[in-house]
C-alpha cells in the first residue's frame, strides 16, 4: 500500500515536473542474427507510447524524451521474426544491441498447432504458412484451403476445384493473387482459379464482407495468396520441392531461387517454376477415363529497396491442360437418363497419361508493378499496377464432322480476357492507436471470344474510392470504412449480321465496421458487419446457347440488377495452453441473389431435347457456423470441427442448390517435442460428410419427345459418408539445411463415395485412396562479401 | 460527393491514357456462321404416285425460336423410298451437310427407332461395309399412331453397324400417323 502511494506520488510529481525525469533515451543497433549485417528501416514500436521510429541505414535507432518506467518494444522488419523486448528505464539512457533472426529463406519449423491468425479487427482470418502449407504441396488452391473451418470445394472431378467459403464461391469470393484481384472467367463452375499455390509463402482466408477494401465480388470474403517476402540481407537461397500422389500417378517438381545482391544496387530477386503431370484418376473400384492433367508455371520477381522507395516487378505465367471425363459431357436428355441409370461410366479404361477430348486448356499471365513510397512521418503511399491476360479454351467431345476441319483441332469455345488494374493507397501510420488508409482503385477489361457463342465480347470499366480507419485502445480494436464504386459495362452483340452495343451502369456504396474485444489473455470476441455488392456477370446477362459441360441450354437476362449483400459475423476465440476453441456464426443477406434455375421447359434442338435453364433473381440468405476445438492431452491432441451452411431463397423459403452439406471432422494427433535435430508429427482424422438433405424440390416434366425428365437436379444428393485421412511428417536438419518431408493419405480406407459438390457425381464415384508425399529442401548460400 | 467521384475515376483515366487510341470495337462474329450447325432435317417420301416432304426445322439454332417438327402422315399398306437431307439454314444460301456426311460415310450412321406405329424401316445404302441410312425404305402397315426417332451418330473409327458407339449429331422424334 505504501509503495503504491509512493509510486503514485512519483507519477504525479512526474507529470508536474515532466521536464526533469522525461529526458531519457533508448537507442541501439539492429543486426541480422546470422550475418551481423545492420537491419535498416526496421520499425521499433513502443506500446506505451503507441508510436514508433525507424532504424536508419546503419541499423541505428533512438527514442527520445522518455520518462522512467518500463516499456515494451516491438521490433519488426520484413522477412524477420518479430521481436518483443521489455525494458526498464530508471535514470540512465539505455543502449540496446539487438539481433533479429533473419534468413534468406524461411521454411519455418514444423508447426502442428492451430492455424495462425492474421489481425483485422472483427474479422476471422485463417492463415496457412510454413509446414501447414508445405504438407499440402501438389494440391490445387481449393484443395489447399479445404481444411480451413468454413471452406469447402465445388468440384468437377478431382482436377477442377473452386474454393467455397461459407457456401459462396466464384464471383462471390474474391481471390487476390500477389495483391492483384484474379480476373478470368471466374463465373464458370468448371473454371478453377488459375493460381499455382506453390508461389505462396502464405495463403489467408478472411471471412466476412471485404468490399470496402477490395470493391466488387468480395461478398463472402477474400482469399489472399502472397509470396514470401524477398530476403533483406545479402545472400542467395533456393528451394527445391519434389513430390507426388498415388491417385493419378501424379508427380511434381518445383524450384525457386531468391537472393539479395546488396552490393549491386540493392536488387532482390526470385525465380520460381513448377511442373506437374498426372494421369487418369481412379475411384475405389475403377479408373476414370480421360482425367489426366498437366501444368507448367513460372514466376519472376525483381525488387529494389531504398530509404524512400520499395519497388517490385512481378511476372507469372500459369498454364494447364485438364482432361474431362468423357461421360461428363452429356448429350441430350435421353443420354442423361441413360447416364444416371448406369452405376459407372460405360467407357471403362485403365491407366493412361493421355489427355483427349473433352479437355480444357487455360493460360494466365500476370504482370505486377508496385511501388511503396515511405514518407518521413512513417506514412506510406502505395501504387500497384496489374495486367492480366487470361486465355481459356474448351475442347468438346464433339468433333467437327468434316475431317479437314477436325484436323485443325480448334477449341469449340475460346475466351481471351485482358484486365488492367491500378490501385493507389495512402496508409496512415498508427499514431496513438489510430491508423487507417484511403485509396482509389481502377479496372479496365476487354473480353473477346472465338468459336461458338456463349458469352459476348465486352469492355468493363470500374473505379472505386475507399476510406478505412482502425483504432486500438486497451482491449479494444475497432475498424470502420466506407467505399463508393462505379462500374460500366459495354457489351458488343452481333445478331443476324447487325452489330449493336448494350450499356450497363452500376453504382454502389459499401460500408463496414468490425470490433475485436480481448476479454482476457485467452479469450477474444470478434464481430463485424458490412455490406458488399456484385454486378451481374456477362454470362448472367447474355449467355445463350448450349453449355456442353452441363448439358444445359442457358439463357441470360439482360435486365438483372446488381446483388447487394449484408454480411455479419460473430466469433468467439479461446486460446489456452490446453484448449483452443473457435466458433464463428455468420448471417449473410444477399438481395437480388442471381441463380441459374431450371425453367421447367426443355428446348428441342437438332441434337435432341435439352433442359433450359434461366437466370432468376430473388433475395437470399446464407447463415451457418464454423466450429473448431483442439484439446491438448499429455501426449496427444484431440481435434474437432463442425461446419454448417443454410442457404435459402427468402421469398419462397426454398433451399438453394449447390450448397455444401454439413461436415464434421475429428481426429487425434501427436507431435514430438523438439528433441535434438528432428521434429515429428502424425495425425489420424475422420471426416463425416452429411447427406445434403436440403435441396430444392425436384419435379418431373414431360418433354416434347414424350419422355419424362427430372428437371430440378439431374440426380438426388448422394448418401452420407465417412472418410479417413492420415498425416505424418518430419523436419530434419542435416548440417545447416532443414528438410521437410510430409505424408498425407486421403480416403485411407479406399471407400467408394460420391460428393454432392462434385458434378461428376452424376456419372462416377469420387476418387479412391490417394497417398501424397512432399519433400522440400531449402538451400541457403552465404553471401559473397 | 462529386469531387470524390471524379477523383475515384482517376485510376481509370490513367489506365485509358496508357491506351492512347480510342478503344476500337472488337470483332464480333455472327453466331449464326457456325459451319458445323445443322438446323434442318428434311425427309422426302416417294411412293408410286408422288413425293411428300416432312421436316424438322430450327433455323435460328438452339435456343431462340422453338423448333418446328412436322407430323409424318403415311398411307397404310404403302411402301416409300425415303431420302434424308441435313441442312444448315441459318445462313443464306443454305449449306447442304448431307454431302459431307456422304463423303465421310464410314464415320456416320443414321438410326431409325419406331414406337407405337406399325412401320418397318430398312436402310438401303452402304459405305462398303456398313449401311449409312441416308436412303431408306419405309413400309407402312396397319392404321395407327406412334413416333419415329431418327438419330445420326458420328462414329469416327468406331463404326460397327450398331447405334451404340459415337456421339449424337442429330436426334429428332417425328410423330407418325398411318391412315
Amino acid at each position: 500500500m505504501k509503495f503504491t502511494s509512493f509510486v503514485l506520488f512519483l507519477c504525479i510529481t512526474g507529470i508536474v515536473s515532466a521536464q526533469d525525469t522525461c529526458r531519457l533515451k533508448i537507442s541501439g543497433t539492429l543486426k541480422d542474427s546470422h550475418t551481423a549485417e545492420p537491419l535498416s528501416f526496421a520499425k521499433i514500436y513502443v506500446e506505451e507510447l503507441r508510436d514508433g521510429v525507424l532504424s536508419d541505414e546503419n541499423g541505428y535507432f533512438e527514442i527520445n524524451k522518455l520518462c522512467s518506467g518500463s516499456y515494451v518494444l516491438k521490433i519488426t522488419h520484413p522477412g524477420c521474426h518479430p521481436m518483443t523486448r521489455k525494458v526498464a528505464l530508471t535514470d540512465q539512457p539505455l543502449t540496446l544491441d539487438l539481433k533479429l533472426d533473419h534468413s534468406a529463406h524461411e521454411l519455418g519449423e514444423v508447426e502442428i498447432t492451430a492455424l495462425k491468425k492474421k489481425n483485422i479487427p472483427g474479422h476471422t482470418a485463417e492463415k496457412l504458412e510454413g509446414a501447414e502449407l508445405e504438407k499440402r504441396t501438389g494440391q490445387n488452391l481449393a484443395g489447399v484451403l479445404s481444411r480451413i473451418p468454413g471452406m469447402s470445394a465445388l468440384q468437377t472431378g478431382s482436377n477442377i476445384a473452386k474454393p467455397v467459403l461459407q457456401g459462396l464461391h466464384s464471383n462471390r469470393l474474391l481471390i487476390l493473387n500477389n495483391g492483384i484481384r484474379q480476373e478470368g472467367q471466374q463465373w464458370g463452375i468448371e473454371h478453377a482459379p488459375e493460381i499455382d499455390p506453390q508461389i505462396a509463402g502464405s495463403i489467408t482466408v478472411v471471412k466476412g464482407a471485404q468490399a470496402v477494401r477490395y470493391g466488387a465480388d468480395a461478398i463472402g470474403g477474400v482469399v489472399i495468396v502472397e509470396p514470401l517476402p524477398l530476403p533483406d540481407s545479402s545472400g542467395f537461397g533456393s528451394q527445391v520441392r519434389l513430390g507426388g500422389a498415388s491417385n493419378g500417378r501424379m508427380g511434381y517438381a518445383s524450384a525457386s531461387m531468391q537472393g539479395n545482391m546488396n552490393k549491386m544496387a540493392n536488387i532482390r530477386f526470385r525465380l520460381q517454376g513448377t511442373l506437374q503431370r498426372s494421369g487418369n484418376l481412379n475411384t475405389a473400384n475403377y479408373f476414370l477415363k480421360n482425367t489426366g492433367a498437366g501444368e507448367g508455371n513460372y514466376s519472376i520477381t525483381l525488387a529494389k529497396h531504398t530509404r524512400w522507395l520499395e519497388s517490385e516487378l512481378y511476372f507469372s505465367r500459369f498454364a494447364n491442360k485438364i482432361g474431362i471425363l468423357s461421360a461428363a459431357h452429356i448429350g441430350n436428355t435421353t443420354d442423361l437418363q441413360k447416364a444416371f441409370s448406369l452405376s459407372r461410366p460405360a467407357d471403362s479404361s485403365g491407366f493412361s497419361y493421355e489427355i483427349g477430348r473433352p479437355f480444357q486448356q487455360a493460360r494466365h499471365e500476370l504482370l505486377k508493378a508496385k511501388t511503396v513510397v515511405k514518407l518521413n512521418n512513417l506514412n506510406m503511399l502505395q501504387l500497384v499496377y496489374g495486367r492480366q491476360y487470361n486465355n481459356r479454351q474448351e475442347f468438346d467431345k464433339h468433333r467437327p464432322r468434316n475431317d479437314s476441319l477436325a484436323a485443325l483441332n480448334r477449341p469449340e469455345f475460346e475466351y481471351k480476357i485482358t484486365t488492367h488494374t491500378l490501385d493507389i493507397e495512402y496508409k496512415l501510420h498508427d499514431h496513438h492507436g489510430l491508423g487507417g488508409s484511403f485509396g482509389i482503385n481502377g479496372l479496365e477489361q476487354l473480353n473477346t471470344y472465338s468459336g461458338r457463342y456463349f458469352i459476348p465480347n465486352f469492355r468493363n470499366y470500374g473505379c472505386g474510392a475507399f476510406f478505412l480507419e482502425h483504432y486500438q485502445a486497451g482491449r479494444w480494436q475497432l475498424e470502420a470504412g466506407i467505399r463508393a464504386d462505379r462500374r460500366y459495362l459495354e457489351v458488343y452483340r452481333n445478331v443476324k449480321g447487325f452489330e449493336y452495343t448494350n450499356y450497363h451502369r452500376y453504382f454502389a456504396l459499401s460500408g463496414s465496421a468490425g470490433v475485436t474485444y480481448r476479454v482476457n489473455e485467452a479469450i477474444s470476441l470478434l464481430a463485424n458487419s458490412g455490406t458488399a455488392w456484385r454486378p451481374p456477370a456477362p454470362n448472367e446477362l447474355y449467355s445463350d446457347g448450349l453449355h456442353h459441360g452441363s448439358a444445359t441450354l442457358e439463357k441470360g437476362d439482360s435486365t438483372l440488377l446488381e446483388e447487394k449483400a449484408w454480411n455479419s459475423q460473430l466469433t468467439a476465440q479461446v486460446k489456452k495452453e490446453k484448449l483452443q476453441l473457435a466458433a464463428t456464426f455468420f448471417l449473410n443477406h444477399i438481395d437480388n441473389f442471381i441463380n441459374l434455375v431450371p425453367s421447367g421447359e426443355t428446348m428441342l434442338t437438332i441434337r435432341g431435347a435439352f433442359p433450359k435453364y434461366i437466370y432468376q433473381q430473388q433475395d437470399a440468405v446464407f447463415k451457418g457456423a464454423d466450429l473448431s476445438a483442439t484439446i491438448n492431452f499429455p501426449f496427444v491432441r484431440l481435434h474437432l470441427q463442425h461446419n454448417l451452411v443454410r442457404a435459402l431463397n427468402r421469398h419462397t423459403e426454398e433451399h438453394l442448390p449447390l450448397i455444401p452439406p454439413d461436415r464434421s471432422r475429428g481426429g487425434i494427433s501427436w507431435n514430438s517435442k523438439n528433441t535434438g535435430k528432428a521434429l515429428y508429427y502424425a495425425g489420424l482424422y475422420a471426416n463425416y460428410h452429411y447427406r445434403q438433405s436440403r435441396v430444392p424440390e425436384q419435379f418431373l416434366i414431360r418433354n416434347e419427345a414424350g419422355t419424362l425428365a427430372k428437371v430440378s437436379d439431374f440426380a438426388p444428393p448422394p448418401p452420407a459418408c465417412t472418410l479417413f485421412d492420415l498425416e505424418a511428417g518430419t523436419a530434419l536438419t542435416i548440417g545447416k539445411t532443414e528438410l521437410q518431408l510430409h505424408l498425407v493419405i486421403e480416403n485411407l480406407l479406399n471407400r467408394s463415395y460420391r460428393s454432392y459438390m462434385n458434378r461428376f457425381r452424376y456419372f462416377a464415384d469420387d476418387t479412391g485412396r490417394n497417398i501424397r508425399i512432399s519433400l522440400s529442401v531449402p538451400l541457403n548460400f552465404k553471401s559473397k562479401n | 460527393m462529386k469531387p470524390i467521384k471524379i477523383f475515384a475515376c482517376f485510376p481509370v483515366l490513367l489506365l485509358s491514357l496508357f491506351s492512347c487510341e480510342k478503344p476500337e470495337r472488337p470483332k464480333t462474329p455472327d453466331p449464326g456462321t457456325d459451319q458445323e450447325l445443322i438446323t434442318t432435317l428434311k425427309l422426302s417420301f416417294a411412293d408410286t404416285t408422288d413425293t411428300t416432304i416432312f421436316q424438322f426445322r430450327d433455323p435460328d439454332g438452339p435456343g431462340g425460336n422453338p423448333a418446328v417438327t412436322d407430323t409424318i402422315v403415311l398411307d397404310s399398306g404403302d411402301g416409300y423410298y425415303v431420302n434424308i437431307q441435313a441442312l444448315n439454314e441459318s445462313v443464306s444460301p443454305a449449306i447442304d451437310i448431307t454431302n459431307e456426311i456422304l463423303e465421310e460415310a464410314e464415320d456416320h450412321l443414321f438410326c431409325y427407332f419406331v414406337s407405337g406405329a406399325d412401320l418397318a424401316i430398312n436402310r438401303s445404302d452402304t459405305d462398303g461395309e456398313h449401311p449409312i441410312g441416308i436412303e431408306t425404305y419405309w413400309n407402312a402397315g396397319t392404321r395407327g399412331t406412334g413416333a419415329v426417332t431418327i438419330i445420326l451418330k458420328h462414329q469416327p473409327g468406331l463404326k460397327d453397324g450398331t447405334c451404340a458407339p459415337g456421339e449424337v449429331d442429330i436426334e429428332v422424334v417425328f410423330p407418325v400417323i398411318v391412315k
